[in-house]
């Protein structure tokens, strides 16, 4: 049984550097103590079952916290206010319409032109066209929503 | 004499922390009769719940830093007699700023329960 708990242990301390460094270094030597008082505790209870029912807890508590973490790391606490997230909220709306637009870009040329009936270079050329002008205009007014999105909460706020 | 570890003043207002999850309301819960370590106060929540609340060693420690950022608990370097020490643990406890917070969503689950209460549904169906 001793020999289970030690594997057990190892097994956890090679999953816990799926987590971020910093956290790592803070947090890992109390949470494979944890771990080790868990154990010992589940195989009190005298049943193999109860320390496989706390590995299947462990590992999905493993599973969540190692993402939240991960997500931490990558753009700080999550608060709307934060600048890195004004960012990615700027940037979100503009490349999702972008990248929708590059695909259809050469289907607009198709239909504006009634099917592929000119050199591939113009063709290549004016699906570009397309793809940027209406790209460039679903930025500018993803920015301007972006802008209007403070006065647009305010006014929710006071209307509610 | 007992040092206490240093901890950033918290610039957010209480309610900003408002609502609590209920991982972060029982550790607070644990930590309000005094400092515990992370197994006292994963068994603490695991009893208070009765068994439904059942904190896995990745979600306390994920929660026991973000409260450290917030300012909300600190880790003391206060220990216990040295016969009963461990010293791979650490020992954290409520800061008065977390106290106000435990104290704000304890006032705001009451306001719950009390309004809840007043519905005729729950009035009707009362538990046996």
């Amino acid at each position: 049984m001793s020999l289970t708990v030690h594997y057990s242990e190892r097994l956890y301390n090679v999953l816990l550097s799926l987590y971020p460094v910093g956290f790592r270094i803070r947090f890992s030597q109390e949470m494979l103590q944890l771990f080790r008082d868990c154990s010992h505790d589940a195989l009190e209870k005298g049943e193999i079952a109860v320390l496989v029912a706390f590995w299947m807890r462990t590992a999905r508590d493993l599973f969540i916290s190692v993402l939240r973490e991960r997500q931490r790391e990558l753009v700080g606490p999550l608060d709307e206010d934060h600048p890195l997230m004004a960012l990615v909220d700027a940037l979100l709306i503009p490349t999702m319409v972008t990248a929708k637009l590059a695909v259809l870009g050469p289907i607009l040329t198709l239909m504006v032109r009634g099917g592929y009936d000119m050199p591939g270079n113009q063709f290549i050329a004016t699906s570009g066209f397309f793809s940027l002008a209406i790209g460039t205009l679903a930025v500018a007014a993803s920015v301007v929503i972006t802008r209007l999105r403070p006065t647009a909460r305010l006014w929710v706020k006071l209307s509610t | 004499m007992a040092k206490q570890a240093k901890s950033k003043t918290p610039e957010k207002p209480v309610e900003s922390f408002l609502p609590l999850t209920p991982a972060v309301f029982h550790i607070l819960m644990s930590l309000a009769d005094g400092e515990a370590h992370g197994y006292a106060i994963m068994q603490e929540a695991t009893r208070r719940s009765a068994g439904v609340v059942r904190l896995g060693p990745g979600t306390l420690y994920g929660a026991i830093s973000r409260l450290l950022e917030d300012g909300i608990i600190e880790e003391s370097e206060q220990r216990p007699d040295p016969e009963m020490d461990d010293t791979r643990r650490r020992y954290y406890r409520l800061t008065n700023f977390g106290g106000r917070v435990l104290a704000a969503e304890t006032e705001r689950l009451a306001d719950l329960v009390k309004a809840a209460r007043s519905t005729k549904v729950v009035r009707k169906l009362k538990p046996a």
